[in-house]
């Protein structure tokens, strides 16, 4: 679905890279995790991804088209939601919708059943300058789904949602992949990259340092141990058990027949974790 | 349709926000001022100051009536003059075009002549009963002023007349139509009005559009960015005819031939409305803007003045776009010569079209992300 091939982008026209050799390819389906801190190219390579920016160097295709030379009717396939909400003030909720919804050339969703999937269902008559930042971030998140597109750009979806709303937008983020949509993702947000994406790239500094699936990573950083809290004779006792060992493996199990146990975690890695040790920094 | 669309979003919206309403208000304010303030034709009656010394009351009275006043009779000032709150005193002789004060002392005529920074004269007849004339002046009167004075009551002055009225003057056009004090002003607000508060509220549109991020999100969807401006360009354009037409209805009437009218303002509106969008594609907000904005309005309200003071007209004015902005209004007011005013509708809607396509070209590549 995208196709990204030795990309550099300087705003300065110069050596100054704001992203620099980078490559990769999104399969039709997949749901890419793009991951960084501020200022880490993120951005850059979904503006030039999207059309925003224009393309300097390198080849880049995106649903089949080269964005060297956009054609308009590649928008017909694509949706984004904005990191910083971008509706009109002025304009009811529905209003917004309505108005984009004639901009495609393609069959579009029912603006009031989209207010209702991101939880603002009754506010279609309200002005978007009424709303608050979270409404006005899901009227954006909803806007870009208005031409059921098979390739979705999000930029920090969750951002300035409470955990509810965010794990309603989650779960439409699943439930559009499962039915196809390819989804890239640009976020800073290592639990959110984690539970949605099939892989991610880590970039810093224009340069992406890794790619692989949140799977992968966490065999591959993570220790292979389970952490264990139980009651031993009206004691708390706390003990780490390798699940590779036979002999910890064995005690592990018996421990959990014979002891009352409190809590028990595996020790693998976090994302955000794996990213500070590949790339040395952390996530701002 | 999309189009269409843009438009009826962008009427939604100015309809909901300020400065529709301050183009209209300011269009308001405007005719107020022509209906109110400005008189249909200003007073242009020359004042005289005067002091007389005649020999006798009778040759006095006689120069009097030569004044052709009204009815022969002066009359004391309603409101009298005053010098260090000293009333002075003096009669008031009212004609079709002068009005001429005649002070009983030389000395009051040149003190109120003094303060009031007008011309003074002292009329002294001698025994020969011949006129002897002394004009107090300013000092601030050109050369050619002050000599004419000195001629003009010279031996030969019956010649001069002579002259004047043997001395063929031909009138060009005929049916030019001449238009009244207040008829003369509304070219000069038209083109304020439509056109360079059209390059204002066009940036400050496009500045919220900046602010609130909706361009971008324009920029993902099939429909091409021109299509966006384009929509601003009409919206502004429709405006602009709504706020002229609140101005040229009450003050020409029928008069005037709308139909050019509305084919001349809607490539001046085209040009300001693209102009402002050009502009606003180098700036992110109106406070960085303004200093352009404001070097540029002055600029283009330069013509006016020429436009006022006919006898200033230099070469460079003619090259400030707004210049034939004005001179077309009038010439659409006095029935002027069509092939002019349509060459130069002609002529602004392909500037303003070189400068969409630029502004268009600037807005595709700067769509940061």
């Amino acid at each position: 679905m995208i196709t990204v091939q030795n990309l550099y982008h300087s705003y300065n026209k110069d050596d100054n890279y704001a992203v620099k050799d980078v490559s990769f390819e999104i399969p039709k389906g997949e749901v890419f995790g793009f991951l960084g801190p501020s200022g880490a190219g993120k951005s850059t390579t979904q503006g030039i991804l999207t059309g925003l920016l224009q393309l300097q160097k390198g080849n880049v295709t995106v649903a089949g088209y080269d964005v060297k030379e956009i054609k308009r009717k590649m928008f017909n396939q694509i949706g984004m939601s904005f990191e910083q909400s971008n509706v009109y003030s002025k304009m009811t909720a529905k209003e917004n919708l309505k108005f984009y919804a004639k901009l495609f050339d393609v069959p579009t969703r029912d603006p009031d059943e989209l207010l209702e999937i991101v939880g603002l269902e009754g506010k279609g008559k309200i002005r978007a300058g009424e709303f608050s930042k979270g409404m006005k971030h899901r009227l954006t998140f909803a806007r870009s789904m208005l031409n059921n597109p098979e390739l979705w750009f999000l930029d920090e979806p969750t951002t300035g949602l409470d955990p509810a709303i965010a794990s309603v937008i989650k779960g439409i983020v699943k439930e559009q992949n499962e039915k196809g949509v390819t989804v890239f993702l640009t976020t800073h947000n290592m639990y959110i990259a984690d539970e949605l994406c099939d892989r991610v790239a880590f970039i810093i500094d224009g340069d992406i340092h890794l790619i692989d699936s949140p799977k992968n990573l966490k065999l591959e950083y993570g220790e292979s141990k389970v952490e264990v809290e139980y009651g031993d004779n009206g004691k708390l006792k706390t003990e780490t058990f390798s699940t590779l060992d036979e002999k910890d493996k064995k005690k592990l199990a018996d421990i959990i027949a014979k002891q009352n146990i409190q809590t028990m975690h595996t020790k693998e890695a976090t994302l955000e974790e794996i990213f500070i040790k590949v790339t040395g920094r952390e996530l701002i | 349709m999309k189009l269409w669309s843009s438009f009826v979003k962008e009427l939604t919206i100015a309809s909901r926000g300020f400065y529709f309403y301050v183009e209209i208000a300011m269009a308001a304010i405007l005719l107020f001022v022509l209906l109110f303030v400005i008189p249909n034709n200003f007073d242009n009656k020359e004042t005289q100051y005067l002091y007389l010394e005649f020999p006798n009351a009778q040759s006095q009275q006689m120069y009097i009536e030569s004044f052709n006043d009204l009815d022969g009779k002066g009359k004391t000032p309603e409101d009298p003059f005053k010098i260090d709150k000293e009333e002075i005193n003096s009669t008031l002789y009212v004609t079709e075009d002068k009005e001429i004060y005649v002070f009983d002392t030389e000395e009051d005529m040149a003190k109120v002549a003094e303060k009031k920074h007008k011309l003074g004269v002292s009329i002294k007849m001698n025994e020969a009963n011949e006129l002897n004339y002394t004009y107090y002046t300013q000092g601030n009167e050109t050369e050619k002023f002050s000599n004419i004075l000195k001629i003009i009551h010279g031996p030969d002055d019956a010649l001069l007349y002579k002259e004047l009225e043997g001395q063929p003057v031909k009138t060009i056009s005929t049916d030019y139509v001449v238009l009244s004090d207040r008829e003369n002003v509304l070219p000069v607000f038209l083109t304020f009005n439509g056109s360079l508060m059209g390059l204002f509220i066009m940036a400050a549109y496009v500045f919220l559009d900046k602010k609130e991020g909706v361009i971008k999100a324009y920029a993902i969807t099939p429909s091409p960015v021109w299509k966006y401006l384009l929509s601003k360009v009409l919206i502004l354009t429709v405006t602009a005819l709504t706020t002229s037409l609140i101005l040229i209805l009450p003050i020409m009437g029928t008069r005037i031939n709308y139909l050019l009218l509305i084919v001349f303002l809607i490539p001046t509106g085209f040009f300001a409305s693209a102009l402002g969008l050009l502009i606003a594609s180098y700036f992110d907000d109106m406070v960085k803007s303004f200093g352009v904005m404001y070097l540029l309005m002055i600029a283009m309200m330069m013509p006016t003045l020429s436009y006022f003071i006919a006898s200033w007209d230099p070469m460079w004015l003619k090259f400030i776009p707004s210049y034939y902005i004005v001179y077309g209004f009038k010439e659409i007011f006095t029935k002027g010569d069509t092939g002019f005013i349509l060459l130069i509708a002609l002529g602004y809607l392909v500037v303003s079209s070189i400068l969409f396509a630029w502004a268009n070209a600037r807005y595709k590549k700067t769509l940061s992300v």
